[in-house]
C-alpha cells in the first residue's frame, strides 16, 4: 500500500523535485564562478579577509531556496488533490486517515531532506575548495536555519492548501510566514536555537492535521 | 487524540509568533531614542562635563548644572578638540604648567570601546599574521592566515594548502617556549590600518598568555607571564603609538587590565562593579587624565584617574530608558512577557526571554474571563476548553489572539 501511495505521490512531485533541484544546482554553480570571479578581482588574499574578518556571506543565493523549494514541492503534492476534492477519494482507502496524511508528507519530507543534503553537502565542497575547513564550518551553520526553514515551509504550506476555508488560510498564512521569518533573518546563530529550528521544523507536521480534520468533515 | 494536539499546535504556533511581533512592532512605534550621555574631563577646570542634546542643540554640563556651549566646551578641552583650536588659533601654549605641542598631543590622546556584544563574539578562528619589520612604512596583508589548533598551521591563501615549511618553524618555536595547543583565545588586530604590528596575544590551553608576532619572517614568541588565574573573558588588542599598553584585558569577574609594554606588567583600572555582559566600556586618555566610562541603557559611571591610574574623580548619572517611560510602562502591563531573538548585548540570535512583572495579570485575567464567555457562545464546555483558558492565562494577549482567531474551527471540537 505505500510502496503504491509512495509512486502515486512520486508522479505529482517529480517535476517539481527536478526543477528544484536543477535550480539548486544552477544556483551553486553561480556561487561558485561569483566566488572564483571575485578571488581572481580582489587577489585571494583580499577576498579571504573580506569573508573571514568581514563575515561577507558568498552563499546568500542559498537563502530562500530552500523556503521556495518546500512551498514548490507542497503545491505540487497537495494542489492536485484539492482539485474536486479528491483527497477525499485518497482518504476512503483502508488506511487510517492520519497515519496515511503521514505518508503522504513523508515522502515530500524525504525528498526535502535528501535535496538539502545535496545541497549542504555540496556548498561545503565548494567551500572547502576556496576556504579552509573554518570557513565551511561557518557557512554550514549560518545555512543550517534556512535549510529547516525549507521543511517548516513545507509542512506549513501543506497545511494552508489543504485547509478548505478560506478565512482559515488568511488566519493561517501570516502566522507562518513570521514563523518562517525567524528563521530566515537570523545570524549567528547560538547552538540552542539552532537545536530549536531543528526541533520546530519537525514538530510543524503535526499541524497539517488539524484542516485535514476540516477537510474531511467538509467544515 | 493527534487532532487535539495539532490544534494545541496551532494555538502555539500563533502565541510564539505574536509574543515575537506584537513587541516588536509595538517598540517599533513607540521607541524613543534615548541619547546616552557623553562624559568628559576638562583638564582646565578639573571638571566634568557631560553632552546634552535637546532638540537639536547640543551643549554641555558640569555636575552643578552650569551650562557650556560647544565653543566653551572646546575651549576647557583644548587636547580633544585641539584641531579645532589650531584652526581658529586658540590652542593655549600651555596647560598645567606644561608646554602643549601638537605632536605630543595627537600621541598622548588615546581612546577605546568594547561592548558587551563584542565580549561573545567569536570571529571565525583564522588570521593573518603580519611582518611587523618589514622595514616598509605601510604594512602589508600576508598572504596567508593561520590558526593554532593542535599545532601552528599557515594555510595559503592562493592554494588553500597548509604552509608547511613556515608552519613548522613557528610550531617548533612556540614548543620551545612550552607552549599548550591548542590555543584557547587569539586576540589582535588584524589589519593593516594601522603604524606598526604587534601581533597577537594567545591564550593557551594551560591558561598562559603568549605573545606572538612574525619579525624579518620568523617567529617571536614569549610567555607574558600573566598569571593563569586570571579568568580572561575578552582582549582587546590596538597598536597605538604612544606604546604605553599593547592592550586591555577583561576578566569575567569584571576587572580590566592594561598589558604594559614594561614587560607585560599588568596595570589595573580602578573600576567597580563592571558587568562586562551589560556595560559599554569606554576610555578617553590626554597627556594628563584617563577618563574610564561604564556605559549602561540607563546609567553612567565614569572615573577619571591620572597617568598613574590613581583615581582623581567620579562621576556617576543614571536616566529613564524605555523600559521606564510611559510606552515601556504600558508594554508591561500589555505583554506579559516578550520574546526576542536578537539582544543589544549579545553577537548571538538566541532566545531572550523577558517577564513583564505581575502588573500583566490585570490584563490576563480579563482576557481569561472573555475567552470563557467566548468559549460558552461557541458552546463549548470548560471540562472540554479548558486548555485554551490555561493558555490565555500563561500568555496573555498572545494566547486570546490564538483562541480568537481559531475561534471557527472550536466549533468542531
Amino acid at each position: 500500500m505505500y510502496k503504491s501511495l509512495l509512486y502515486k505521490e512520486w508522479l505529482k512531485i517529480k517535476w517539481a523535485f527536478w526543477g528544484i533541484t536543477l535550480l539548486s544546482l544552477l544556483v551553486l554553480l553561480l556561487m561558485m564562478l561569483n566566488v572564483a570571479y571575485d578571488m581572481e578581482q580582489m587577489t585571494p588574499k583580499g577576498y579571504w579577509s573580506y569573508v573571514i574578518q568581514l563575515g561577507y556571506q558568498f552563499f546568500t543565493d542559498l537563502q530562500y531556496l530552500p523556503v521556495l523549494a518546500g512551498v514548490v514541492i507542497a503545491i505540487a503534492q497537495f494542489s492536485p488533490e484539492m482539485n474536486n476534492s479528491r483527497l477525499k477519494l485518497t482518504m476512503h482507502l483502508p488506511v487510517k486517515e492520519n497515519s496515511l496524511l503521514f505518508q503522504m508528507i513523508s515522502i515530500g519530507f524525504i525528498l526535502l531532506v535528501a535535496l538539502f543534503v545535496l545541497i549542504a553537502v555540496l556548498l561545503g565542497i565548494i567551500t572547502g575548495i576556496y576556504f579552509p575547513s573554518e570557513v565551511v564550518y561557518s557557512a554550514l551553520n549560518a545555512t543550517f536555519p534556512w535549510l529547516a526553514c525549507g521543511i517548516a515551509a513545507y509542512f506549513l504550506a501543506t497545511a494552508i492548501i489543504i485547509e478548505p476555508i478560506w478565512s482559515r488560510r488568511l488566519i493561517l498564512l501570516p502566522f507562518s510566514l513570521g514563523f518562517l521569518d525567524l528563521f530566515i533573518s537570523v545570524y549567528n546563530t547560538h547552538i540552542n536555537l539552532d537545536l530549536f529550528f531543528l526541533f520546530s521544523c519537525l514538530v510543524t507536521s503535526i499541524l497539517i492535521l488539524f484542516p485535514a480534520y476540516h477537510f474531511k468533515r467538509g467544515i | 487524540m493527534f487532532i487535539k494536539l495539532s490544534r494545541i499546535l496551532y494555538l502555539v504556533l500563533i502565541v510564539f509568533v505574536a509574543s515575537i511581533f506584537l513587541p516588536k512592532y509595538y517598540w517599533l512605534k513607540f521607541e524613543k531614542n534615548i541619547r546616552r550621555p557623553m562624559v568628559y574631563y576638562s583638564p582646565v577646570i578639573n571638571e566634568f562635563l557631560v553632552s546634552r542634546l535637546v532638540g537639536n542643540e547640543m551643549f554641555y554640563v558640569d555636575r552643578y548644572g552650569k551650562k557650556y556651549d560647544r565653543d566653551q566646551y572646546e575651549k576647557l578641552t583644548p587636547l580633544l578638540n585641539y584641531r579645532q583650536l589650531i584652526s581658529v588659533g586658540k590652542l593655549p601654549d600651555s596647560l598645567k604648567g606644561e608646554p602643549l605641542n601638537v605632536d605630543d598631543i595627537r600621541i598622548n590622546n588615546i581612546m577605546g570601546k568594547v561592548s558587551p556584544e563584542q565580549m561573545d563574539y567569536k570571529p571565525i578562528q583564522l588570521f593573518p599574521l603580519l611582518e611587523s619589520k618589514s622595514g616598509r612604512v605601510k604594512l602589508e596583508m600576508p598572504d596567508d592566515y593561520f590558526r593554532i589548533t593542535n599545532r601552528f598551521e599557515f594555510i595559503d591563501c592562493q592554494s588553500n594548502i597548509c604552509n608547511e615549511n613556515k608552519s613548522n618553524l613557528f610550531t617548533a618555536a612556540l614548543t620551545a617556549q612550552n607552549f599548550a595547543f591548542p590555543a584557547v583565545m587569539v586576540a589582535g588586530n588584524p589589519t593593516n590600518k594601522k603604524a606598526f604590528d604587534e601581533g597577537y596575544f594567545v591564550l593557551d590551553s594551560k591558561n598562559q598568555l603568549y605573545h606572538i608576532k612574525m619579525v624579518k619572517g620568523k617567529p617571536f614568541c614569549v610567555n607574558t607571564n600573566i598569571p593563569s588565574s586570571l579568568d580572561i573573558a575578552f582582549m582587546n588588542i590596538s597598536e597605538m603609538p604612544l606604546r604605553e599598553f599593547y592592550g586591555l584585558i577583561f576578566t569575567r569577574q569584571g576587572e580590566v587590565y592594561l598589558i604594559s609594554y614594561d614587560n607585560y606588567k599588568l596595570i589595573k583600572v580602578p573600576l567597580e562593579n563592571y558587568d562586562i555582559r551589560k556595560q559599554n566600556f569606554l576610555m578617553i586618555g590626554d597627556q594628563f587624565y584617563r577618563t574610564f566610562s561604564l556605559v549602561s541603557a540607563t546609567d553612567v559611571h565614569t572615573i577619571v584617574t591620572d597617568r598613574n591610574y590613581k583615581v582623581v574623580d567620579r562621576y556617576q548619572e543614571s536616566w529613564l530608558g524605555n523600559n521606564e517611560l510611559m510606552a515601556g510602562k504600558v508594554s508591561t502591563w500589555l505583554f506579559p512577557f516578550t520574546l526576542r531573538l536578537n539582544d543589544s548585548d549579545s553577537s548571538f540570535a538566541n532566545f531572550y526571554f523577558k517577564f513583564s512583572g505581575l502588573q500583566s495579570i490585570w490584563l490576563t485575567l480579563i482576557l481569561v474571563i472573555v475567552s470563557y464567555f467566548i468559549l460558552r457562545h461557541r458552546k463549548i464546555s470548560v471540562k472540554k476548553g479548558w486548555i485554551d483558558l490555561i493558555i490565555v492565562l500563561l500568555s496573555g494577549i498572545f494566547g486570546f489572539i490564538a483562541v480568537l482567531l481559531v475561534k471557527n474551527i472550536d466549533n468542531t471540537n
